[in-house]
């Protein structure tokens, strides 16, 4: 009999629980850990911070999922981990702390045999003085802020209706900040919602990013072959938001966010600073990095987690400058080098380095998108992780391995810029491989059979088809494994 | 405030964006066979 612990029951660890029980027997335990009762589909909190669906609609209760596919659930968050036991266990565990309402702040211990660590990604608004919905701006990286931030846009609204003009600014809320096409989608989601109220003209929509340039994603941007020319996501975007008439604001690292005002300071030294009455600024993501104790009792937490709290795993971590980034340095099993039976996957995992190239301003302060880690990667992840484990535990082999490497796999990323059945649109964009490998392509680091972008009400409606099939999968209904990541 | 970029050259995106419902019908078949291609692709 082996035990499975999964910590975080978002798009990774969901995943690699629900692929680890299909497929293992009952005499085997398969064991989730997470803080939150509800699963969340973040990518549609972006249609919530307009008023387009309630957080309802974007959520569901995890207990009787998990009831009914026979995987323990604890409502709890993982606060130490013991890989190798102490004097009293010699299994590793995972210490808990349940946050549900009957046994709030009561621990436990949870030994294991295979562990997940599928944490995701720490929100850490307070790297930025004043950011954040509980300090001067608002966020959509949960449907509760994202329900905040829907209210915040109607009131908004409400005052362009009685005539005043109204500043709305979307974007990055530090300049090391990752998930920018999750503000790309919201800004664009915000201009079609005013064009709905008839309010666009009273409206100076500003979009504020660390990226070097429009279309850059955190990936280093695109190129598409189309029609027998190369389009670069820079030419595409640069042109979208010249359309809808969205001010550009790059290369910006937010310094503060005063009530009203958002200082921010540019690589190319300018400090500036940006007056607003509605701003949804994303904050930097770190990981979740638990305390990490030894047999007996040391601290190894840094030989495990990176100073940034992201788990490291099989990636080459030395560090070196942009030009030596090189494809091989991205993890493919995510598996602990330290503790075999350990692995991290998702947001949770310690990228080697960034994919867009990385600057600062004269201050010293960083403006250098960090690897975005989206939806399909995610799963992906959560998926081989799983069968490495289903292997290992049903073959006994300890050295079996599944494989799934960023510089190897695609993604898909369909970035909603307006809702509507009829009205709606989508950018829908492909890259493979997600992290650029210049030694197989050349010319763009990018295979142009699968990296594709167009834009239209197809987009929508695939974006809308997505948002009911993984809400289907993540709710294990019927077939739900034959639904990909 | 400029309205189009003069330098881009997004005819091809500008067209699919404009065209009819049943075009768009069936940009939305081959979007998903592309997708789904892509998830079986890794590299
Ligand atoms: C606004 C927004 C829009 C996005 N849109 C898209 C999109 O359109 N397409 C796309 O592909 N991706 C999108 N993404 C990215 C996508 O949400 C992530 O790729 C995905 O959620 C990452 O999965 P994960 O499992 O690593 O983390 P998460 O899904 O965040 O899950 C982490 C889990 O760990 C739990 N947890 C936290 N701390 C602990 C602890 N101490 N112990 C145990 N559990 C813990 C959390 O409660 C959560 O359940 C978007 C992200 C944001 C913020």
């Amino acid at each position: 009999m082996a035990r499975i612990v999964v910590l975080g029951a978002g798009v990774s660890g969901h995943t690699a629980a629900l692929h680890a029980r299909r497929k293992l027997g009952r005499e085997h335990e398969v064991i989730v850990v997470s803080p939150n009762s509800q699963w969340n589909w973040i990518p549609s909190n972006i249609w919530v911070g307009v008023g387009k669906m309630t957080a309802k609609e974007v959520t569901f209760p995890l207990a009787p999922v998990y009831a009914r596919q026979h995987v323990e659930f604890h409502q709890a968050k993982a606060v130490a981990l013991y890989p190798e036991g102490d004097e009293h266990e010699p299994a590793g565990f995972v210490e808990i702390e349940y946050t549900d309402e009957a046994r709030r702040g009561t621990t436990g211990r949870l030994t294991y045999d295979h562990l997940i660590n599928a944490t995701g990604p720490r929100l850490r608004f307070d790297l930025t003085p004043g950011l954040g919905p509980e300090g001067n701006s608002l966020s959509v990286c949960t449907s509760g802020h994202a329900t905040q931030a829907a209210a915040a846009l109607q009131d908004a609204i409400a005052l362009m209706k009685a005539g005043k003009r109204q500043t709305l600014v979307v974007g990055m809320g530090h300049g090391a900040c990752t998930c920018e096409g999750a503000a790309f989608e919201y800004v664009f989601n915000v201009d079609h919602t005013l064009r709905e109220a008839g309010v666009r003209d009273l409206a100076r929509v500003v979009y504020l990013s660390n990226e070097h340039e429009l279309g850059d994603f955190g990936v280093g941007g695109m190129s598409f072959h189309m029609h027998g020319r190369d389009v670069t996501s820079e030419q595409w975007m640069t042109n979208l938001f010249a359309e809808r008439g969205i001010e550009v604001l790059l290369q910006a690292h937010v310094t503060e966010v005063a009530p009203g005002v958002v200082h921010y300071e540019q690589i190319d030294g300018t400090v500036g600073s940006l007056v607003f009455d509605f701003a949804m600024l994303l904050p930097p993501f770190r990981g979740v990095g638990l305390p990490v104790y030894d047999r007996v009792g040391a601290d190894i937490g840094d030989r495990l987690f990176a100073p940034s709290g992201f788990m490291k795993v099989d990636a080459d971590y030395r560090v070196k400058p942009y030009e030596e980034w090189s494809a091989a340095d991205w993890p493919s099993t995510y598996e602990s080098p330290l503790y075999p039976n350990v692995f991290g996957v998702g947001i949770a995992f310690a990228p080697p380095h960034a994919i867009s190239k990385p600057y600062q301003t004269p201050s010293g302060a960083p403006v250098a998108p960090a690897p975005p880690r989206t939806g399909m990667p995610s799963g992906t992840q959560g998926k081989v992780v799983a069968q490495t484990i289903i292997d290992r535990i049903t073959s006994g082999d300890p050295t079996t391995t599944h494989a799934a490497s960023m510089a190897k796999m695609g993604a898909a990323c369909i970035a909603s810029i307006g809702t509507g059945l009829r009205k709606g649109a989508a950018a829908t964009i492909t890259m493979s491989p997600i992290v650029p490998d210049r030694e197989r392509f050349p010319d763009t680091g990018r295979d142009p059979h699968f990296t594709f972008g167009e834009i239209g009400l197809a987009g929508h409606w695939l974006k809308r088809l997505l948002h009911t099939l993984f809400i289907y999968k993540a709710k294990a209904r019927p077939g739900w494994w034959l639904i990909p990541e | 405030m400029v309205r189009r970029d003069p330098t881009a050259t997004v005819e091809g995106f500008e067209a699919r964006r404009r065209a009819s419902v049943f075009h768009q019908a069936l940009r939305f078949v081959v979007l998903n066979l592309k997708i789904l291609k892509l998830t079986r692709h890794h590299g």
